[in-house]
């Protein structure tokens, strides 16, 4: 065994490590991902059926270490934190009056139609840079799915959240970028 | 005062965006439909931000997914891999 695990070290280990990069943009959580898919690969050896291919098993490993990472990171950012980012709780409460209604002003909203602004270079950069202001938990929230490709459903069964607390936050963080792009955003 | 009570029956604006996410994780009741699709019908405001937010969805989806140029991966450099091959080796 301990011959073959080696062999596939040699021949995949730079497949996998791309794989883990794409999914992480992290040098050294891809080394440490991969160094547990093989630890992995060498316990569940015995389960592993000869007629399978052992690149699909081990990107199949890999994939459960990269869903585990995003869950510890997910605890370690407080997804479930009620009362983190207070502040601007408090902000996106005031974009609504005490009858819950719109306080910013929504006539001449310049990007609802898709057509051009998908392919907008300058949107591109006003999104990234709104993103860029939000909290590090909300910005995780609202991009998890796609890192992990998930639909939305199964998203907080992976990350262990309650869904009503993801979908406030994606909610609240949702807001901050509406009002951050009508702002920064002329065509 | 008019304003209110449809407010009361078709939901605030702050809850109907609310579901506007919420109904993309869970399946919202009967009763959830059709108070949102009522808000949805009397105000702009809601529908602008419910086009907003899927566009916003479909530029989460390429940045995540727009694949790293080849020459922007690192290696992983060779004590990473001597490393996980001594413990491979220890292991089994």
């Amino acid at each position: 065994m301990q011959q073959e695990i080696i062999n596939w070290f040699n021949s995949y280990s730079d497949d996998l490590f791309r794989w883990a990069y794409h999914k992480t943009s992290s040098k050294e959580v891809s080394e440490d991902l991969l160094q547990e898919t093989f630890l992995s690969a060498v316990k569940g050896f015995d389960g592993f059926k000869k007629d399978s291919q052992p690149k699909t098993w081990l990107f199949a490993i890999l994939n459960n270490k990269i869903i585990d990472h995003y869950r510890k990171k997910s605890k370690a950012l407080g997804l479930e934190a009620q009362h983190a980012e207070q502040k601007l709780i408090n902000q996106t409460d005031s974009f609504f009056d005490s009858n819950q209604r719109w306080t910013l002003k929504t006539e001449n909203v310049l990007w609802e139609e898709e057509t051009h602004i998908l392919d907008d270079q300058e949107f591109g950069r006003v999104l990234n840079s709104c993103m860029g202001e939000l909290p590090k938990s909300w910005k995780f929230a609202i991009t998890a799915k796609y890192l992990l490709n998930k639909r939305a459903e199964h998203i907080c069964q992976e990350l262990e959240v309650t869904p009503s607390n993801y979908w406030q936050i994606v909610h609240r963080a949702k807001l901050m970028l509406k009002k951050c792009i009508d702002f920064n955003w002329k065509m | 005062m008019i304003k209110k009570l449809i407010g009361h029956i078709f939901f605030s604006c702050k809850h109907a965006t609310e579901l506007v996410e919420k109904k993309q994780f869970v399946k919202l009741s009967l009763l959830e439909k059709v108070r949102f699709k009522g808000h949805m019908l009397i105000c702009s405001a809601c529908r602008s931000y419910e086009k907003q937010s899927a566009l916003m969805e479909k530029m989460f989806h390429r940045i995540n997914n727009s694949s790293i140029p080849e020459q922007e991966i690192p290696k992983m450099n060779d004590t990473a891999k001597t490393r996980i091959l001594e413990i491979l080796k220890e292991e089994s």
